[in-house]
């Protein structure tokens, strides 16, 4: 199963990567030969079979009770690139169009 | 081994070119259980006064805000955190190779890998720079490197030790393990670290694990799946095998042939459902809160440029197949079926385990530790070092591996696995076996 080198730039839009020119057909390679052999997965049947549960939780995951607890004390001044005024500072929002991260 | 010694040890064997340690220094420890020990920690396991740094650029210079609950325990029982080990970037490898900061060396052989994603941890406890060393496991990130290393490896059941710390992966697959010396110091540190958590809502409400009164496998069942025993298995990791299999017969196990027919799968399995949750753990790195930022007229370009830069290629390419699986018109041809085929090895251990089966042996690696630049240029080559571990971290289960030998030199590790919990029966088996053999003998 290949992938084109379209669709692998799709893809690497869709999870906010830079792939530069040079290196996309490299990536292209290796990507469609892991496609290839994780595709023998297409003979599983997958029907009727009872999904997969943790040991850990054969049962329900255990909620905790729904009450409001102070987050983290961490000061974000200590590792955030930016920040100023209680935000954390970023470049313009804009210039969203198809492909780009949301 | 005090701290003094362990720190004077990691900084000979980083002058000498080890490259297992990313920072290191002495602290106080104290009194409790573990009082004195040194212990290291892989380093995307966060320790306040050490950076986290996941061997990856993205999170160059951060420094880890919290302990994670199993460091925190590991200080209150009175041991000392001296070592950050490098890994394979965000634990996605096989050999320590895929770190930004470079590649760690086989303490044995400089020219081989250590194993990974845990190399650094293992090259640590291999070296004798410190008895144990904490490490994760996704895929067999703690097995494989132990039994390349020639050390003890643990794998906890999934939900045995708090993931609270430790940065995600596979959420529901990663496992803080245990690189050490000897059985006996990685039940130590597991009777620490593991039990109930509250900050992660993944662990079992259970007792912590505590060590078995004795180690021994008299009357025990010893299943042996025939899918791991493939003709083309390296003869000598097939020799150390059936040495630790005549111990344990000789120990008075009995063994009994058994099969495990979905481990075909598990491979594919593993590498459509772990970069699938890769995918979105690692969506959090986008240079706005934290770590490294890379230059963009707007948001989008900022994240791109920064994730684009920070990240290596294996956590790229990991990023994009875990992208691709999740996407519309392929998320029911990839990881439906990875759902499912995950169900079915599930199922064959329970199987296996409701037949009258106590644990499982099974050789750990296909191979002894493989020469550095080998696997890096085929990703699928390099995938398919975690075949007999893989199928381990999919079901959830535990396992051990104990060194039983070497080949040419080179360590040979036997795993034992076991239903849900059983760490007592697997720590005790392990421990039998480990006073049974010479683990630096030659196999054949």
């Amino acid at each position: 199963m290949s992938i084109t080198r379209e669709e692998l730039a799709r893809i690497a839009a869709l999870a906010a990567l830079d792939v530069d020119d040079a290196a996309l057909p490299e990536l292209v390679t290796q990507v469609s030969r892991i496609l290839e052999y994780v595709s023998q997965l297409g003979a599983v049947a997958a029907d009727d079979v009872p999904p997969f549960r943790p040991p850990s939780h054969a049962e329900a995951q255990p909620l905790r009770e729904d009450v409001v607890r102070p987050g983290a004390a961490l000061d974000p001044r200590a590792f955030a690139p930016q920040f100023a005024e209680g935000l954390f500072l970023v470049p313009r929002v804009g210039g969203f169009g198809e492909g780009d991260a949301a | 081994m005090t701290v003094a010694a362990a720190v004077a040890r990691i900084t000979q064997l980083e002058r000498d070119g080890l490259h297992a340690a990313l920072e290191y220094h002495e602290e106080p420890a104290g009194p409790g259980p573990l009082a004195g020990m040194p212990v290291a920690l892989k380093d995307n396991i966060a320790a306040t006064g050490f950076q986290l740094s996941c061997a990856s650029r993205i999170l160059e210079g951060y420094r880890a805000p919290f302990d994670a609950t199993a460091v925190a325990r590991l200080r209150a029982a009175g041991a000392a955190i001296v070592a950050k080990a490098n890994l394979d970037e965000f634990a996605m490898g096989s050999s320590t190779e895929h770190s930004a900061f470079g590649r760690t060396r086989h303490p044995l052989d400089p020219a081989r890998v250590p194993g990974g994603s845990s190399g650094g941890s293992a090259a640590l406890v291999a070296a004798g720079a410190v008895p144990a060393a904490l490490g994760s496991e996704t895929g067999g990130s703690v097995r494989q490197p132990a039994s390349f290393c020639g050390i003890v490896g643990v794998k906890p059941s999934y939900g045995r030790v708090s993931r609270y710390g430790l940065v995600a992966f596979g959420s529901s697959l990663d496992q803080i393990g245990i690189c050490a010396a000897d059985v006996a110091t990685a039940g130590r540190v597991l009777a620490v670290i593991s039990g109930r958590d509250p900050a992660d809502a993944t662990t079992a409400d259970r007792d912590p694990f505590r060590m078995p009164a004795d180690a021994t496998v008299r009357g025990l069942t010893i299943g042996v799946p025939a899918e791991y025993l493939p003709d083309d298995l390296d003869p000598g990791v097939r020799a150390g095998f059936d040495r630790a299999l005549a111990a344990l017969r000789d120990l008075g196990a009995t063994v009994r042939e058994v099969s495990l027919p979905h481990t075909r799968l598990a491979i594919p399995t593993y590498y459509v459902i772990a970069p699938a949750e890769a995918s979105a753990n690692l969506a959090r790195f986008d240079g706005v809160r934290y770590g490294a930022r890379g230059p963009g007229a707007d948001v989008a370009a900022m994240y791109r440029a920064t994730r684009g830069a920070g990240f290596g290629p294996e956590v790229r390419r990991r990023i994009v197949i875990g992208t691709y699986v999740l996407s519309s018109g392929y998320y029911d041809a990839y990881y439906g079926k990875a759902l499912a085929a995950r169900a079915l090895i599930a199922r064959d251990f329970d199987r296996v385990f409701g037949a009258g089966v106590d644990l499982l042996l099974t050789p750990t690696t296909p191979t002894t530790a493989f020469r550095a630049g080998d696997r890096t240029t085929d990703p699928v080559q390099m995938y398919l070092a975690d075949v007999f571990t893989a199928p381990v971290n999919l079901a959830g289960l535990p396992a051990v591996s104990v060194p039983v030998g070497r080949s040419g030199g080179m360590p040979v590790g036997a795993q034992l696995i076991g239903p849900a919990f059983s760490e007592p029966a697997i720590v005790g088996a392990a421990g039998a076996l480990e006073g049974a053999l010479d683990a630096v003998a030659e196999v054949r």
